[in-house]
């Protein structure tokens, strides 16, 4: 079954087109990496996945997902990296995707918190302020949040940006991880080599598009 | 309650041991802070009502205004902290006599309101200078 | 000093001073945690002088409510500016030097031109310094200003999650299904209406030193979001108190005064931290 459908789609800024003519699907369970030169519309096809920005052109079907099934990893921003706050505070922040409009969080909401916080390995910096925190621990805690969003998909807009060789490796197997629980994964990366590693299907935006499994994209 | 009438005390503790000095009065804005002379002239000009028939004693600039060929206002002007705004009050003495010239002054008198063109206008009534 | 103390407080409107400037200070600081994350400091400064260009013109039309022209526009001002929240593309320093010094030059011509009293200069320090406006406000201001500042309060209480996620990460918000742009928009009419009535308090020039100083002071004490509001929330109401007392006491402007209390009090948090250190 199909989570999300993209039929010639077409992105880009205003009158600027990025991507023509995309069409890929992702199916549940998926892990599909997303891999291209710079500018080449990555985080845009993200962004338009997201609902963030409206494609210049073409479909997308989202199979009966709300914004409450999707979790989103972006880049880190400058704000982020002085701002005041506990790591507590920042994953709680993800089951805002499940609030309408109920002022304070539920118990339930801080189980959900706590449990992911407890399956990325980070429960013990609960407490602490995210800038003291490495480039690793910064992402976990990130994605941590995502999770609190994503009931089904979780989509990462490249996760191992500016983290050392260990982190990142360590960054990749916990995102299998999740994809072997059943999280369906979409990932942006530049890294190719280790980021196919994992992936079952490749989306590869530029000159020419490519989509399809690891093996074919090794293959061509 | 209780700091209310220890305030009342004080008040009256402090004005009586200046008795032999001066009479007592309600208001002693030669007392306060010029922050506090400037506000509380202000509030007493704008809202006088619950102000009116209070005693007061006042330091200040003398100015004139001559509203017509026979009548002049005379008033205590006192300014804010920064010195850039003021406000007046006219005084009326009971004795008539008005200094000329003067510059500082110190006026004694109970406050009361007249109405001027529809408003109320407050003034000190049978003051004196000391 | 005690005794000038106890006597000043008979006075019903240093009562008045003290409970609004108090809930001003609160509503403020609130809003200046966001407003110092959001990199917005400088826009909350050129609001207050829209606001300074508004309170000219509704001086000259000889409003009984100034605030009746002031509010609106000053909101207007604000929602342009800030509704973009990070995608705002009129974020760039000169911009935003344009309009509050363009509003500041407006407004003091047209109450030159137009003078409606005769202390023209006296009502512009007054308005630009905030010396005693707070302790000369009529029962309609402060009325008015309990309610707003309540208002906002409450506000502020009741988004608290969301003003959270939207300072901290507007992209993952939006994603994660939150109306930011309603969010934004909220949080821009919140702080225009505390510009607007802390200008009654510490005056136009020195409202963003007013509104910064306790969310900086307590950055440094601090590191969870919820104790850094708290602590700056705590920090400017003490700060304002202290200041509007020691203001009549010692017969200072009290605007300045405040200010000058807050970055006295930012001073020793900064010394705190770079010294003693909290870990």
């Amino acid at each position: 079954m199909n989570l999300i459908a993209c039929e010639n789609v077409s992105l880009g800024y205003g009158t600027r087109v990025v991507v023509k003519d995309l069409s890929f699907a992702v199916g549940a369970g998926d892990y599909l990496c997303i891999i291209g030169e710079n500018g080449a519309g990555k985080s845009t096809l993200v962004k338009t996945l997201l609902g963030l920005q409206k494609p210049l052109g073409g479909k997308i079907f989202l199979n009966g997902l709300t914004a409450g099934d999707i979790g989103y990893l972006p880049q880190q921003t400058q704000i982020q990296k002085d701002f005041p706050a506990s790591v507590e505070e920042i994953v709680l922040s993800g089951c805002l995707a499940r609030k309408k409009f109920l002022p304070f969080y539920t118990s339930e909401d801080k189980r959900i918190a706590a449990r992911n916080t407890a399956r990325l390995g980070i429960a013990s910096l609960a407490t602490k302020c995210f800038r003291e925190l490495s480039g690793g621990q910064q992402q976990r805690v990130l994605l941590a949040r995502a999770l609190c969003a994503a009931k089904k998909i979780l989509l990462l807009d490249e996760p191992i940006a500016g983290l050392d060789p260990e982190a990142a490796a360590d960054m990749y197997k916990v995102i299998a991880a999740l994809n072997r629980d059943g999280l369906t994964i979409i990932m942006i990366s530049h890294d190719v080599h280790e980021a196919i590693k994992y992936a079952s299907h490749v989306l590869h935006l530029g000159e020419k598009i490519f989509f399809g499994t690891r093996e074919d994209f090794r293959n061509a | 309650m209780k700091k209310f009438f220890a305030a009342v005390i004080l008040f009256v503790a402090v004005t009586c041991s200046s008795f032999a000095r001066a009479a007592a009065v309600d208001i002693d804005l030669t007392r306060m802070s010029s922050t506090m002379v400037y506000s509380t002239v202000f509030n007493m000009v704008n809202s006088p009502a619950t102000f009116v028939g209070k005693t007061m004693r006042m330091r200040g600039e003398y100015t004139t205004y001559p509203v017509s060929a026979s009548q002049t206002i005379h008033a205590c002007l006192v300014r804010d902290a920064a010195g850039c705004c003021s406000q007046g009050l006219e005084f009326v003495l009971s004795n008539g006599k008005y200094p000329a010239g003067a510059n500082e002054i110190t006026v004694v008198g109970t406050i009361a309101v007249q109405k001027i063109d529809g408003k109320d206008v407050c003034y000190l009534k049978n003051s004196a200078l000391e | 000093m005690l005794e000038t103390l106890e006597l000043y407080l008979q006075y019903p409107f240093v009562i008045n001073a003290l409970i609004v400037g108090v809930l001003i200070a609160l509503c403020s600081s609130l809003l200046g945690v966001t407003l110092v994350l959001k990199r917005f400091s400088l826009i909350g400064d050129g609001l207050a002088h829209v606001a300074f260009g508004a309170l000219a013109v509704a001086t000259v039309l000889n409003f009984a409510n100034k605030m009746l022209l002031t509010l609106p526009l000053t909101i207007l001002c604000a929602v342009l500016i800030l509704r973009g929240g990070q995608r705002t593309k009129i974020k760039g320093d000169a911009i935003i030097a344009m309009i509050s010094v363009g509003s500041l030059a407006f407004g003091y011509l047209v109450m030159n031109l137009f003078a409606a009293s005769s202390n023209l200069s006296g009502d512009v320090c007054s308005v630009l310094f905030g010396s005693t406006s707070i302790l000369t406000l009529t029962d309609a201001e402060v009325w008015l200003s309990v309610g707003l500042s309540v208002l906002m309060i409450a506000a502020f209480v009741l988004f608290y999650h969301k003003i959270f996620a939207v300072t901290f990460d507007e992209d993952f918000a939006r994603a994660a299904g939150l109306n930011v742009d309603a969010c934004n928009l909220t949080i821009s009419v919140v702080i225009a209406v505390i510009i607007v009535l802390a200008m009654n308090l510490v005056g136009s020039l020195l409202i963003s030193a007013f509104i910064i100083f306790p969310a900086l002071s307590a950055m440094k004490l601090f590191k969870t979001f919820r104790a850094v509001t708290i602590c700056s929330a705590a920090l400017s109401v003490a700060c304002a108190f202290v200041g509007i007392i020691a203001s009549i006491l010692a017969g200072t402007p009290v605007g300045s005064t405040i200010v000058a209390v807050d970055a006295l009090t930012f001073g020793i948090c900064f010394a705190f931290n770079e010294f003693g250190g909290l870990s």
